[in-house]
């Protein structure tokens, strides 16, 4: 149990908030239908133009620190029902993201300097919260052929600091339907809120489905979705593994997410502890 | 009308020619079959050269800038200082030569040279390391290299023939009349106008119980064609026919030429002119990249295209009664239409509809008194839409609007998904300040505008105008203008003119804009502050 606490923190924490783009805006829309409903500062311009090809190239993925986006997400703690297998249709499965319940939880590329754990990471591009629960943020890299996690940080100095000894290539680009890798990496000498922490975790990652996600008032075609097996062993032998199942656009980045339970480990779960979606 | 005595003409014609034709015989002279003044060619040229010069003053009103572009409503001076007085001179030659074949065939081209090139703005020097002062010429105007155009822009070019059952057109072509008041339909004609109407188009115009029945289909856009390579000339190829903005248009007018208004007029008689007019416009699917950034020269496919589902209806409806000193003309359009998908991304679709209903009118009465004096009342309105800015000239990169702004798009999906502010055309002008220069054209209100006019004085040859006006303007939504207050403003515009005919003309204008609260800054506290603006038009007719 002692054992489970950490890991369960853990597992929140992985594989988060990877990308961070969007072509509509950075704030929630007013509620509400009419004209008069403005008042806000003005949307973004594009970041980038996709080519719709059912590839994301590098160059189709940015990563502009200070933005910050809305995701729709369940409280923490909280379970919904989810299918992330979608509707079967002519183009492929189709992802129903249209549900507009939950809270609106704002994320932000971050960069790293001033921060204190700016020299624990040479090299690092940005930072952002991957555990929407403690705040914990997760430290990555940007290079042409990949997006790699270094590690996971408190925003409270030394609470925690979690660094692999190995880069994580969480993505690799172009990101295309079929391609798949199995990756990980040792944390020794982790401090987990304020914690002596150690684990060796293995990703098993594939680009399985492309298909299209319907938001409230988009939909996406030519959506891929990745799929994260996570599988976490902790000093002693005691593991976990769960599944992340995140979709992605060109230059839109992640619309949304389906987290399993830990322990559930069947890729058409229907329980997800974290469903995650932009508040478009 | 000329139109239709044209039709009898040459039907009349055919109906001769006929039988020679079928009377040869082998042993006599072939007799020719198409007389020989059918083939005359015979080159006529209208056109002129417009030269012109304005100063401004304070036409940002020294109210501060909008929020969502930071800057003023009209420039200031770029090096700074508490400089608010613009200029600027421009030219243009305009070009219209008519070659006529025969008695029924036509051909006509709208071929503007300099046009509207700015004076001073093709140095020598330019680009160069020089400095501009040792400019030692003018250069001709090269697109991409010291200008925007280049100096020779061929506007229009189309061919009408006229058949016994009516006139055949086809080409690159403006409105066939300028149909009625210009503020729907405007084919740029105006001495003063800067674009007018062109489209490529195929149209039949026949006369019928005294109107002119006109059917028009326009392919207004092709959307991505391929082009044959290099070298080798031929046709473009649409690559989807379904991506095509079709326009199709049915006019029904009663109107005659210029000449027989007149006549009609001097005889004493009533003047009465009408039209309807309705388009419908449709593209089923739509490439947003082709109209972007680099879309002209790549390939296209399956994965860039959207569903755009455009389908649109106008109806435009005119009426003009003169008789002797008395003249009144109403007119009235509504655009409705409906957008199944506005996204400018494709694979991103919009699930909202996009809807429109636009409504604008113009309403006059005038008199014309015995002496050269006639009083006249416009009474003009566009609808609005409720989003802030007046959507007439949305600054590039601009996505959305807030309340401040001046313009700003009207949309704003998913809460707001109407486009209902009519815009006149900008060629239609009512004034100098407010709608011609710091909105760009009149749309979200209703305006009122009383006027003078003394003259002509002097001979029919040589004569002066003096004209005297006054528009009151106010937003039809108070959260439109930047002030958040329905007035805006009161602009008072004099103009002379001299008129020395049959081919040269020079006129002053100048106005005065008492702007109100609508262009107040609400974030600065600040007033707005009147706007001044002097015009200069000389012009050498052909």
């Amino acid at each position: 149990m002692r054992l489970h606490y950490p890991l369960m923190r853990l597992h929140y924490s992985m594989f988060g908030a990877l990308l961070l783009a969007a072509c509509f805006g950075s704030s929630p829309l007013p509620d509400g239908g009419a004209d008069a409903a403005y008042g806000r500062s003005p949307d973004l311009a594009p970041l980038c133009r996709g080519d719709n090809d059912g590839q994301i190239a590098r160059s189709e993925i940015a990563f502009p620190l200070g933005l910050r986006v809305n995701y729709l997400v369940n409280p923490p703690g909280t379970t919904v029902p989810v299918h992330p297998d979608g509707t079967p249709r002519p183009g492929g499965p189709e992802w129903d993201l249209t549900s507009t319940a939950g809270e609106v939880r704002a994320l932000a590329i971050e960069p790293l300097a001033g921060q204190w754990f700016e020299a624990k990471f040479p090299g690092a591009t940005y930072a952002t919260v991957t555990d929407l629960g403690s705040g914990t943020l997760g430290v990555f890299r940007v290079t042409d052929d990949a997006l790699w996690l270094l590690g996971f940080v408190s925003r409270d100095p030394d609470r925690t600091l979690l660094i692999y000894e190995q880069p994580v290539a969480t993505l690799r680009f172009p990101v295309r339907l079929g391609d798949g890798w199995v990756t990980g990496s040792r944390i020794t000498k982790g401090t987990l809120d304020g914690a002596p922490f150690a684990s060796t975790d293995t990703y098993r990652i594939s680009v399985d489905a492309r298909g299209t996600a319907v938001l409230p008032f988009l939909s996406f075609t030519n959506t891929l979705r990745v799929h994260v097996e996570l599988t976490q062993a902790v000093f002693g032998g005691a593991s976990v593994s769960r599944v992340q199942q995140l979709l992605f656009h060109e230059c839109h980045g992640e619309l949304g997410r389906m987290v399993s339970s830990p322990g559930d480990t069947d890729p058409s779960f229907t329980t997800a502890a974290e469903f995650r979606r932009l508040a478009l | 009308m000329r139109l239709h005595q044209a039709a009898i003409a040459l039907a009349a014609a055919l109906w001769m020619a006929a039988p020679a034709s079928a009377d040869d015989a082998p042993d006599e002279q072939p007799l020719t079959v198409t007389p020989a003044a059918w083939r005359e060619l015979r080159l006529t040229l209208d056109g002129y050269l417009r030269v012109r010069g304005e100063v401004w003053n304070n036409l940002d009103l020294s109210r501060g800038p909008t929020p969502s572009t930071g800057e003023p409503l009209f420039p200031v001076a770029a090096g700074g200082g508490n400089e608010h007085t613009l200029t600027a001179a421009d030219m243009r030659v305009r070009l219209e030569p008519t070659l006529s074949v025969g008695q029924a065939v036509r051909l006509h081209l709208r071929v503007d040279l300099l046009d509207n090139v700015g004076w001073g703005s093709t140095p020598d020097v330019l680009p160069s390391n020089s400095f501009a002062l040792a400019t030692r010429s003018a250069e001709s105007p090269e697109g991409g290299f010291n200008a925007a155009h280049d100096a020779v822009r061929v506007k229009r070019a189309w061919g009408e023939v006229v058949l016994p059952f009516g006139v055949l057109s086809a080409g690159r072509m403006g409105a066939q009349v300028s149909w009625g008041t210009g503020f729907f339909v405007n084919n740029g004609d105006c001495l003063a106008c800067d674009s007018g109407d062109s489209g490529d188009r195929v149209a039949l115009t026949v006369p019928l119980l005294g109107h002119l029945v006109t059917a028009l289909y326009e392919l207004s856009a092709s959307g991505p064609y391929a082009s044959p390579p290099p070298g080798q000339g031929g046709q473009n190829i649409d690559l989807e026919r379904r991506a095509h903005v079709d326009s199709f248009a049915l006019a029904v007018a009663r109107y005659d030429s210029p000449e027989a208004q007149r006549r009609r007029l001097r005889a004493g008689r009533t003047l009465v002119q009408y039209g309807l007019l309705a388009s419908y416009r449709m593209q089923e699917l739509d490439a947003p990249a082709w109209t972007q950034p680099g879309g002209l020269g790549r390939p296209y496919g399956a994965k860039d295209f959207v569903r755009r589902g455009l389908s649109s209806y106008a109806v435009d409806l005119w009426v003009l009664v003169h008789h002797k000193g008395f003249r009144a003309e109403l007119e009235a359009a509504t655009v409705i239409g409906k957008i199944e998908d506005a996204t400018d991304v494709a694979g991103v679709s919009l699930r909202q509809r996009i809807t429109s209903a636009q409504f604008g009118g113009v309403a006059s009465l005038a008199y014309a008194f015995g002496f050269p004096l006639r009083l006249r009342l416009e009474v003009g309105c566009a609808s609005g839409d409720d989003a802030p800015g007046f959507g007439a000239r949305v600054a590039p990169g601009q996505l959305t609007a807030q309340k401040g702004d001046l313009d700003g798009p009207q949309l704003r999906p998913p809460t707001d998904t109407t486009l209902d502010n009519f815009r006149f055309h900008p060629d239609y002008r009512i004034d100098l300040i407010l709608w011609r220069r710091i909105v760009g054209q009149v749309t979200d209100a209703v305006y009122v505008k009383p006027s003078l006019r003394a003259g002509p004085f002097g001979s029919p040859h040589h004569n002066v105008t003096l004209d005297l006006s006054l528009i009151d303007s106010h937003a039809l939504f108070a959260a439109t203008p930047p002030g958040q207050d329905q007035a805006l403003g009161v602009e008072l515009d004099l103009a002379a003119r001299y008129r020395y005919e049959p081919a040269f003309e020079v006129s002053v204008g100048w106005g005065l804009l008492f702007p109100g609260a609508g262009f107040r800054n609400l974030d600065l506290r600040l007033d707005a502050k009147p706007a001044q603006a002097l015009e200069v038009v000389l012009m050498y007719r052909i």
